[in-house]
């Protein structure tokens, strides 16, 4: 009976995150994950941890900064998997060569006055930026993630991702080269 | 990164870029932030790489408003 009634009361419960928050863990998810099925995977994970400590919930947070938290670190533990299933492949990216090739010290700075759609601009922008993030290599995305969308510090993403802080250096240097390659790309040439 | 401490003040872009890169990190050592100064008052591309590092960072801080979760995935959820 007691086991009907705990089930009764987390479909409840969970059914209620859902309508109020939902949308916004989704958004979450998003933004770090890129396939449906490992946000779904991560959205399940979250809702049956935070039924299983609801308990622990001392409520000195909002409920939704409380559930994001838990959405946060299961998010993480995708990232953790993955740097233990891939070997790391060291990027042949000669960056040297990148800046070699256009006559750097004639190309003059061109000045854009900012249009009137502005906003439009920075969200256009913003959906560039993280497209690109979504393009680099595994290692390189969830490094540049937890750097600078989640803000760990550096000692949290070596601990996740199993790296010394020398290889982390070297991850985000590559990852913010592949960024402005990938943005120069799609002809975006200055961000502001 | 292994960043070699030049005695030469004068660093080409491919160092120049990893100080840069290393300073949302780490603190770099002064003579390293002189020696970064000085390429990049001679070095547009990479006064816009540093930009360009800076503006990227505070731009996925501010995403536009969030998306909705779509439906299928709610029925998922609600049938677990």
């Amino acid at each position: 009976m007691r086991s009907i009634t705990i089930h009764i009361f987390s479909n409840i419960v969970s059914e209620r995150w859902l309508n109020d928050y939902g949308d916004q863990l989704y958004a979450h998810a998003k933004s770090r994950l890129n396939n449906e099925e490992e946000i779904l995977d991560v959205l399940q994970d979250t809702f049956v941890a935070a039924l299983e400590s609801v308990s622990r919930f001392r409520g000195d947070s909002s409920e939704l900064t409380w559930l994001l938290g838990i959405l946060r670190h299961k998010i993480f533990d995708v990232y953790r998997k993955r740097a233990r299933k891939n070997t790391f492949t060291a990027e042949a990216v000669n960056v040297y060569e990148e800046f070699k090739e256009q006559d750097r010290y004639n190309v003059a700075i061109v000045d854009r006055a900012p249009g009137p759609d502005k906003i439009a601009e920075n969200r256009e922008l913003y959906f560039a930026i993280m497209n690109c993030i979504g393009k680099l290599p595994q290692m390189q995305t969830d490094a540049f993630t937890m750097r600078e969308l989640d803000n760990l510090t550096t000692k949290d993403i070596c601990n996740i991702l199993s790296i010394s802080t020398t290889n982390l250096n070297v991850i985000l240097y590559r990852a913010r080269i592949n960024l402005q390659k990938c943005l120069h790309e799609k002809g975006i040439n200055d961000v502001d | 990164m292994s960043i070699k401490i030049k005695l030469s003040p004068f660093l080409n872009c491919e160092e120049t870029s990893k100080l840069i890169s290393l300073t949302r990190e780490e603190k770099i050592s002064l003579w390293s932030k002189l020696q970064k100064r000085m390429h990049l008052s001679m070095c547009d591309a990479c006064t816009k790489f540093e930009n360009f590092v800076n503006k990227s960072g505070d731009i996925v801080q501010t995403p536009p408003p969030p998306e909705k979760m779509p439906k299928s995935i709610r029925d998922k959820i609600e049938n677990k």
